[in-house]
């Protein structure tokens, strides 16, 4: 009895805890997929919200979602969520938040407070998109793309699509680590809208939270050997001036070792193995014969816009490269501002070893 | 402990004021008894005038076999030259006639099916004859435990058939019978089964003891005795597994365990058990032991789907929109619009009719039950989906889910699998997936202190015995099956010799 009288006192008391947490039923919600950061004036800033619409089906399939998009302005400072909520005839919900965009404006200005927002929230997820716009992040989102997605879900896999192949790995989660870690600094894709399509026009470069330059779409793939090991990047060798020949990677594997860690003086050593197979050619030359040869060519137009890329991260005095973790690793007296002087004149010798596995089919 | 006897010294007491049988026990004369049994019009008590003496024959008329007395008792008697009741024994054709005082027992046999042979009405003296009529059904195939593969035989009401189908397949001495009977007006009889010098003694005392102590005046049935003699009688989990095929028994007997049958009852409950005997069934050492252990695998995803489907629905769907995938939030929210209710009355309003459905199946005659099916299924989940009273979504995880728990091959088993979701459903309409936990860690706390003849319930996973492992999750061949289980801590706990079976024969030329 006494036990029967503890439960019902246990369970009462659980009952009596319901009203404290809100339902958010799925269908009394706005879900918003995309958030837009512009440069308005000097004190306000633009926010742009797409969030999908639903049809009722009636029990008989799927039917296309239509994109609701949306404006506000805002004073600098103060959030957005108000504003945006005053248009919404659901509560605003951003747990399925996919992309984030920046005007590039706004960029440089420094972003950090735009992603501060969803960093602190816990029901944003750490694998969603960030991406500066060359151009207005509103205009993008309120464009009517040929694709049967919503922009968000559009943007979002035009990214991660592209960081399984050619582009660096990036994300929320890795934004966030490179501008908290030492040494390092954050990118993120640059977009450009080109006529009904989305183009990832290169890699925009952060010191801190401010955008400085940005690297073609070029040399995403070189950047990308010296930023992490990965496989399925496509790259074209120019065998000369008129003729291409299209690699995919087998496996790219990159390596680095620094010496004289401790000195003013550090020389990194940055090898890559890279092992593929040739895809397309546009050239006469007969593949089988010249393996030796296109792989030389390969090395060495790949260590040339490597070094190019470590020239251009030095002299604009950005890592996103992550090597000065690199040679804290190797120095216990390793500190940030140490770093920032000498990282201009850091000797890197990066190294490339290339194998073509296999030259297609038609052997 | 309303039905259990805590101290069983006193056997005869009428201090729970049965007055029924306060007087059918104050029948100490056999003439009181006659007097009392007279008054039934199914009593047939006779003179029959032989060769030198007189005799009279009572019995009880419906519970024997008419034609027995005119053929094998009447004939002998009228042509014998017996002169003293003793000498009787010498004519009549049976094997087994007991020549008694004892009112009492005379009574108790008289009521099961015995005829009673006495020189005159008044005198104590009597021999007792079995003649009972076998009213039962023939044996037939298992329809609730059905298989594929393997015998085909189930139990039927009667506790000699049953066990003479269990004789059959264990032909050896060391198989024992207890008998005892329970009920106090009932008079059920039940006999304890196990195979001596398997069967660890703690158990059958322990059964033996329980079934002794039960204080009830009914029992019909042995899911009665279950619950009395369950460990924890209040758990939705039955601690003891009910079986209708003669080949389980015995498998089980084997193993080490003991068990019980009832006169009357087609079932025969077996004990100690875990949890994990409830989802194997025959066909899982009819097959190849991956093939066996990939149906078990399926069978026991089901039943954790079965339970979790329409919960984690409702707490997905009401607070965490978070966790929906991309690509079904789409479908997931359009089948959602228009539907007047939020996630868990609507979840609770498709399960409920789900269970009435179930529940007016179950008692109809086949070819109704059918149509019952075909109403329930086509017409109220279209209609309800069309009305806009549900989602389809919905729908289809109701469906899936009941269908689920019909994997579970224990029909006990399969009715708390049923009962089991409705704390989840509400907990997770009321706190979702946090409320999901909490259930299910009060479900393990529940099952943790769960034992089932005082052996642990959840026995391979808690307390861990690896080597019981093998009849788990998965079946291991047979080559691996060399040692009982653990669990029944049995006496000789080899199944093989194991020297033998690993003896490797030299090439011979």
């Amino acid at each position: 009895m006494e036990k029967l009288k503890r439960m019902a006192v246990a369970l009462s008391s659980l009952l009596l805890l319901v009203g404290c947490e809100q339902p958010k039923v799925v269908d009394d919600i706005r879900i918003v997929q995309a958030l837009g950061y512009d440069y308005y004036d000097e004190s306000h800033i633009l926010g742009t919200i797409t969030t999908p619409i639903y049809a009722h089906t009636g029990g008989s399939g799927q039917v296309q979602a239509t994109a609701d998009t949306y404006s506000v302005v805002s004073h600098i400072g103060r959030t957005l969520n108000t504003l945006l909520e005053s248009r919404s005839e659901f509560p605003l919900e951003i747990g399925k938040l996919l992309v984030i965009l920046y005007g590039k404006d706004l960029a440089k200005g420094g972003l950090f407070p735009y992603i501060d927002v969803v960093n602190r929230n816990p029901d944003v997820g750490r694998t969603i998109s960030l991406a500066v716009v060359d151009g207005r992040a509103e205009t993008i989102l309120n464009h009517k793309f040929t694709t049967d997605q919503l922009v968000s879900a559009y943007l979002n896999d035009l990214i991660q699509h592209n960081t399984k192949a050619s582009f660096p790995k990036n994300n929320l989660h890795e934004f966030l680590y490179s501008y908290f870690g030492d040494g390092m600094d954050p990118f993120m894709p640059l977009l450009k809208l080109k006529q009904h399509h989305v183009e990832i026009e290169g890699i925009a470069l952060f010191k801190g939270d401010n955008y400085v330059d940005y690297l073609p779409f070029e040399y995403a793939y070189p950047f990308k050997m010296m930023f992490e090991s990965f496989n399925d990047g496509s790259y074209e060798v120019p065998i000369n001036r008129n003729h291409y020949m299209s690699i995919t990677n087998i496996s790219s594997k990159v390596d680095y070792k620094v010496e004289n860690a401790s000195s003013n003086r550090p020389i990194i050593y940055i090898n890559v193995k890279e092992k593929g197979f040739l895809r397309e050619s546009s050239s006469t030359m007969q593949p089988k014969q010249n393996i030796k040869e296109i792989e030389r060519i390969m090395e060495r137009t790949l260590e040339r816009e490597g070094n190019q890329i470590l020239e251009m991260l030095k002299k604009l005095g950005v890592d996103p490269l992550r090597l000065g973790d690199k040679v804290r690793s190797y120095d216990r007296g390793w500190s940030e501002e140490k770093w920032r002087a000498i990282y201009p004149h850091v000797t890197v010798k990066l190294d490339v070893r290339t194998t073509l596995a296999q030259t297609g089919i038609i052997e | 402990m309303l039905f259990r006897r805590k101290n069983k010294t006193n056997n005869n007491n009428n201090k729970n004021g049965h007055k029924l049988l306060s007087r059918a026990e104050r029948a100490k004369s056999l003439s009181d008894f006659f007097s009392m049994m007279e008054e039934s019009k199914d009593f047939v008590s006779s003179d029959h005038k032989l060769k030198h003496m007189t005799v009279r024959i009572s019995y009880l008329n419906p519970m024997v076999d008419p034609k027995s007395i005119r053929r094998d008792i009447l004939p002998y008697l009228i042509s014998c030259d017996a002169t003293k009741l003793e000498d009787l024994v010498h004519y009549l054709p049976f094997v087994s006639i007991t020549h008694t005082k004892d009112v009492e027992q005379i009574k108790e046999k008289l009521l099961k099916g015995f005829i009673l042979i006495q020189k005159h009405k008044e005198d104590p003296d009597g021999l007792l004859l079995e003649l009972t009529a076998q009213h039962g059904r023939q044996v037939t195939p298992p329809e609730v435990e059905f298989s594929v593969i393997g015998p085909k035989t189930a139990f039927v009401e009667s506790l000699d058939t049953n066990i003479a189908l269990i004789r059959k397949l264990l032909p050896i001495p060391n198989f024992k019978v207890k008998e005892m009977s329970v009920g106090k007006v009932t008079k059920t009889k039940v006999a304890v089964i196990y195979i001596d010098g398997i069967a660890n003694r703690e158990n059958v005392n322990t059964l033996t003891q329980r079934l002794k102590d039960i204080e009830y005046d009914n029992i019909i049935d042995s899911s009665f005795l279950v619950q009395m003699l369950s460990d924890n009688k209040h758990s939705p989990f039955p601690q003891l597994v009910d079986t209708e095929r003669p080949d389980r028994v015995v498998s089980a007997l084997i193993e080490g365990k003991v068990a019980f049958i009832l006169d009357g009852s087609p079932f025969v409950i077996m004990g100690p058990t875990t949890i994990m005997e409830f989802f194997t069934a025959f066909d899982d050492y009819a097959l190849v032991w991956y093939l066996a252990s990939f149906f078990r695998l399926v069978r026991l995803g089901s039943v954790a789907f079965s339970v979790f489907a329409t919960p984690l629905y409702v707490a997905v769907l009401t607070y965490h929109y978070q966790l929906i995938p991309q690509d079904l939030i789409g479908t997931l929210i359009s089948s959602r619009m228009g539907v007047p209710f939020p996630p868990i009355i609507e979840a609770l309003l498709m399960e409920l009719t789900i269970e009435v459905l179930r529940e007016a199946g179950v008692r109809l005659p086949t070819k109704v039950g059918q149509t019952i099916g075909i109403v329930g299924g086509i017409v109220i989940g279209t209609a309800s989906v069309q009305a806009n009273l549900t989602s389809n979504v919905l729908l289809i995880l109701i469906a899936m889910a009941a269908l689920a728990s019909f994997t579970t091959p224990n029909y006990k088993m399969n009715n708390t699998v049923r009962l089991l979701r409705f704390p989840f459903l509400i907990a997770a309409g009321f706190f979702g997936m946090i409320g999901i936990a909490a259930v299910f860690a009060i479900l393990v706390a529940h099952l943790l202190k769960l034992t089932s003849l005082g052996r642990p319930y959840i026995e391979p996973f808690y307390p861990l015995r690896l080597s019981d492992l093998k009849d788990a999750f998965v079946r291991l061949p047979y080559s691996q099956q060399g040692q009982r289980p653990l669990l029944q801590r049995p006496v000789d706990s080899g199944r093989v010799n194991t020297w033998r079976a690993n003896f490797k024969y030299d090439i011979d030329e």
